[in-house]
Formats: structure tokens, sequence, C-alpha cells
């Protein structure tokens, strides 16, 4: 599976419903569901975003800005 | 008519609410908002507020305390059957929601009140009676709509107020911001906090991991916050807590579960005094224990000691917390009619949880008695979520175990892979997402011989599946 459909699989289950790139994500999660999903989405891809990352929000709001901000922090040569 | 705020704080030109963005009303004002407002709510009504983290909702609670009205805090975004199930049981007069909310095309606005983006609306029950003494009601569950409720006094409210504020330095002049959800008794409660001693509450849905919120924070001086151990890991996780945050910083509370004994001891060295471990409980109108432990005295997995109010003692036989105060509860009602029911608690109540306290009084919790857990700072009743997952389901059997952020569903029937189905239902109608939820398959459930659930068969059944 390759970076964008594992993003939007983690960003579905989380949400709890299916979504589009453009969708905005921040209307349907709270705090606690961001967390989570920043949560998974380290783990799936074993990278740490910055604290500046996480409170910029933008970088959350919708599935193409997650896939651009982890494409931008994503080594896939780094073992899972 | 009934005071919940001190009298002179209810005349000041002090701000009562503020969202820092330009819209705040004083004290007076909201006073003379209120009386407006009376002629639209029958005197000692019944009225549902579905709360969010907006303003006129914060005013709204304001208010409905300030004319003796008796409000029901519940989530505006609360699952629509359990809405209605609460509404066919308690038959409430008014249902004060966003405009947006889907009740507000099924019942009626009252004419002529202009609330801008809330409505409230008549629901054409008759009125109920209502102790003389009932300020508040909360649910004992809020996350799974549970139908029974705490009642709480006008004394409860006042008592509370009055020792938190003490024990907290609270005074006028101060100005809080909180994310937790006003309908949970610890939001409530720092939100009563304020408006009893004349401070000023901030309120934003801004998101705690966002810049926005730490700039409003920052922008505000905010000197009082209070959030769940879970928050302050998110808080972590953005550096939140520096020199800007902590410059006019009065108290951060953590309550509503354990923190880690490391992120304790990190904030403890980083804010000194300044921070406060608290705990409490809806039937005790919240707060019950707090400190603020200096770093070479600190006391790992206690919650403090009893505020001045609270008499705590320990069960002999059972090793339960019980507590003495004037905070504690009328009682419970689960119908209608309950809402008459005189105090049956009389300054006493069980609180369900294993305690010891050492001989400094500071109190140190040990595990539960009852059937509740935190999922993601809600508490959740096991048997409540039981029920709800036998309505939905009823061919089947289910038996609910957990502890704070894990939950294990035992359940049978003739489909063994329904895992996925009990997640999504949980997910998206209780918002327990997902991950925080086991679901094990089992060809019955085991009983006592009295008919009752083993729970503790299905712990040895399940071993392996918990977290």
């Amino acid at each position: 599976m390759d970076i964008r459909n594992k993003i939007q699989q983690l960003c579905e289950e989380t949400c709890g419903k299916q979504i589009t790139p453009e969708e905005k994500l921040l209307a349907m999660m709270d705090s606690y569901k961001l967390m989570d999903l920043i949560c998974s989405l380290e783990d799936e891809f074993q990278i740490t975003f910055l604290p500046k990352e996480i409170a910029d929000l933008d970088h959350f709001s919708c599935m193409n800005s997650i896939v651009e901000l982890v494409k931008s922090k994503y080594d896939p040569e780094e073992p899972k | 008519m009934k005071a919940v705020f001190r009298k002179e704080v209810m005349q000041s030109e002090a701000i009562a609410i503020t969202d820092g963005k330009g819209k705040a009303i004083s004290y007076r004002e909201l006073g003379e908002k209120a009386e407006k407002i009376a002629g639209y709510m029958e005197e000692r009504s019944l009225v549902y507020l579905l709360c969010d983290h907006q303003m006129e909702t914060m005013e709204m609670i304001y208010m409905t305390l300030y004319l003796n009205r008796v409000p029901l805090l519940l989530s505006a975004d609360i699952d629509d059957k359990l809405l209605d199930n609460l509404i066919s049981l308690y038959q409430p007069q008014y249902i004060y929601c966003p405009k947006e909310h889907k009740k507000a095309d099924i019942y009626t606005p009252c004419q002529g009140l202009d609330l801008d983006s809330h409505a409230l609306l008549k629901t054409g029950y008759e009125k109920c009676d209502i102790h003389p003494d009932v300020s508040l009601l909360l649910s004992t569950s809020g996350t799974t709509g549970s139908a029974k409720l705490v009642k709480l006094s006008y004394e409860n409210l006042y008592d509370n107020s009055e020792y938190a504020v003490r024990h907290l330095s609270m005074e006028s002049g101060q100005r809080g911001l909180s994310p937790l959800p006003v309908n949970h008794t610890y939001g409530f409660a720092f939100c009563l906090w304020h408006w009893h001693c004349g401070a000023t509450l901030y309120v934003s849905d801004e998101m705690v991991l966002g810049k926005n919120f730490r700039e409003l924070f920052i922008r505000a001086k905010i000197n009082n916050f209070a959030a769940t151990p879970y928050v302050y890991d998110m808080l972590k996780r953005v550096c939140f807590w520096d020199e800007q945050t902590m410059e006019n910083l009065n108290y951060a509370m953590s309550g509503g579960g354990q923190m880690s004994e490391q992120n304790q001891i990190e904030l403890v060295k980083l804010m000194k005094d300044k921070f406060w471990i608290g705990y409490g409980q809806t039937e005790c109108t919240c707060i019950i224990a707090g400190m603020n432990f200096d770093v070479n005295s600190i006391k790992l997995r206690s919650v403090g000691k009893a505020f001045d109010n609270m008499e705590p003692m320990i069960d002999a036989d059972t090793g339960e917390l019980i507590i003495k105060s004037k905070s504690i509860c009328m009682g419970y009602a689960s119908c209608r009619e309950h809402l008459m029911k005189e105090d049956v608690n009389h300054g006493m109540i069980h609180t369900g949880d294993i305690a010891y306290i050492d001989e400094a009084g500071c109190i140190f919790l040990r595990g539960r008695i009852t059937r509740y857990v935190k999922i993601l700072d809600k508490r959740v009743s096991l048997d409540d979520l039981e029920q709800y997952l036998y309505n939905e389901y009823s061919d089947v059997e289910f038996a609910c175990i957990g502890m704070d952020n894990h939950i294990v569903i035992g359940y049978t029937g003739t489909e063994r892979d329904r895992d996925n189905d009990i997640k999504l239902l949980l997910d998206r109608n209780m918002k327990i997402p997902k991950k925080w939820i086991t679901c094990c398959w089992m060809a019955e459930i085991p009983r006592y011989d009295t008919g009752k659930i083993n729970y503790k068969k299905i712990e040895e059944m399940t071993d392996g599946h918990q977290k």
C-alpha cells in the first residue's frame, strides 16, 4: 500500500467515515482524534512530528496536506 | 431566589465571560440579560442545555442557574437515540442547542427570543415537579448519555465553589481558560468557580494542540487552567508550557484521571507550586481533594489532601473512600418523579474508589468498586454500555469490563465476527475510538448461580485481549 492510501486509511479510521483528499478534516476531529491520528501516522511511518509542525494545524487540515508533510519526513529506506 | 454565586459578584462590572476576540459580557449585564430571558422560561422548569464551546452557551448556563431554572448539561453532539431517550424519560420543557442541531427542526423556538447562533426550543411537555433545592442535573456517564442523573443542590454548588476558590487562591480579576467540556463536572466546576469569585472565564473552541490556543493563552494572560492528564500529554507534544504561558499562572490543575508519574514530576519541576493534582466526582460537585506538591516532598500517585469542606474516611471493611460534606449531591434520578425526591445522601457518600489516607492526610487511590471507566477523559458506565449494545443487538448478550483507557466487550450470538461492527457503532455513537475497544466472541457469557455476570471469569477469558 502506498503512502497516500495508507494515510487515507488512517484518516478514515480516525474520522469514522470515507474522506476525499481535499475534505476538511479538522471539522471532523476534536483534539483527541487529532492526537490519535498524529500518533497513528508516527507509528505507521516511523516518523516524529516536531512540536511546531503539530501546532500548525494547517498540516492536518486535509489529507493532501498530511501526505505532503509525511512525504517530507518519511524515509522509505528506514526499516519500519 | 436561591443563589449559586456571591451577591456582590452578580452586580459587578467585572467581565464574566469573553471569547477573547472582542465579545465580552459583565456580571451585571449577564444578570440583566437573564431577567429578559426569564419570561421565556417558566419558573423552575427543566431545561436541557446541549453544550458546545461557545460563549453563548456559557452565558446560558450562568443564566439558568441565576434564574433558578434547572438545567441538565449534555454534549451538543450527544447521540440522537440517547438524547431521545433522555427527552422521553424526563420530558424537559425546553431544549437549548445550536441552531443547526436536528432538534431545532423538530421543536418550536421561543418566539421573540433572539439568541444569535443558538435556539431555545419549547418541547410542549408539561412542567414537572422538581425539588426546590435542586439546582443542576448532570449525567453519571455523559458518554453513554446515562439516564441516571446526579441531582446537585444550590448548597452543593455554593459550598464547593467557596472552598475551591479559597484553596486555589482564586479572585476577581483573574482569567481562566480550559478545554474541558462544560457538560462534565470538572469543566462545569471550573466555570462555576470563576463565576463564584467574579473572575473572567475565557471561552474558546480552538484545539489545544494548535498555535491559536497558545496565542490566546498568552494574549489573555491566563491565570487559571484545568485539564485532564491526557490533555497535558497533548500540550507536552507541542511544548506548550514555557515562560510565556506560565508568566501569569495562578494554577494549572490536572484532574479527571491519574497522571503518569513522569509527567507529574516534570510539571511540578516546571511550574512548582502552580501545578495542582486534583481529584473529584460528579456526586461531590466536582473537587474533593487536591494539592500543589513541592518537588522535594512530592507524593506520586497521591491526589492530595481533602479540601477543608470535605471529611474523608475509609470504610474499614471494603477500603472504600467515604466523603462527608455539604457538597455531596442530593441523590440520583432515574425518572421524572425522582426529581422531586428529598436529599437521600444527607451529606455523605461512598465514592466507589478504593483508597488509603496517609498520616499527613494525603489520599492515594488504589482502584474502583463501581463499574465506571475513563476513556479519553470521558466517564463511561460499563453497565450502561452493556444495555446500549443489547438495545442495538437484541439477539446478543454482552458483558463489558475495562480499565482506564480500555474496554473489553465479550459478546455471544451466532455471528462470531461482529468485532468491527460493534467498534464502529461505539466509535460513531459514543465517541469511543475503536483503538480503545477490544471485542471478544464467547460461546456464552459466564454467570454465577444467581444469574449475575461473572466479570472475574470474563477477565480471565479475555486475558491477553487487554492492552
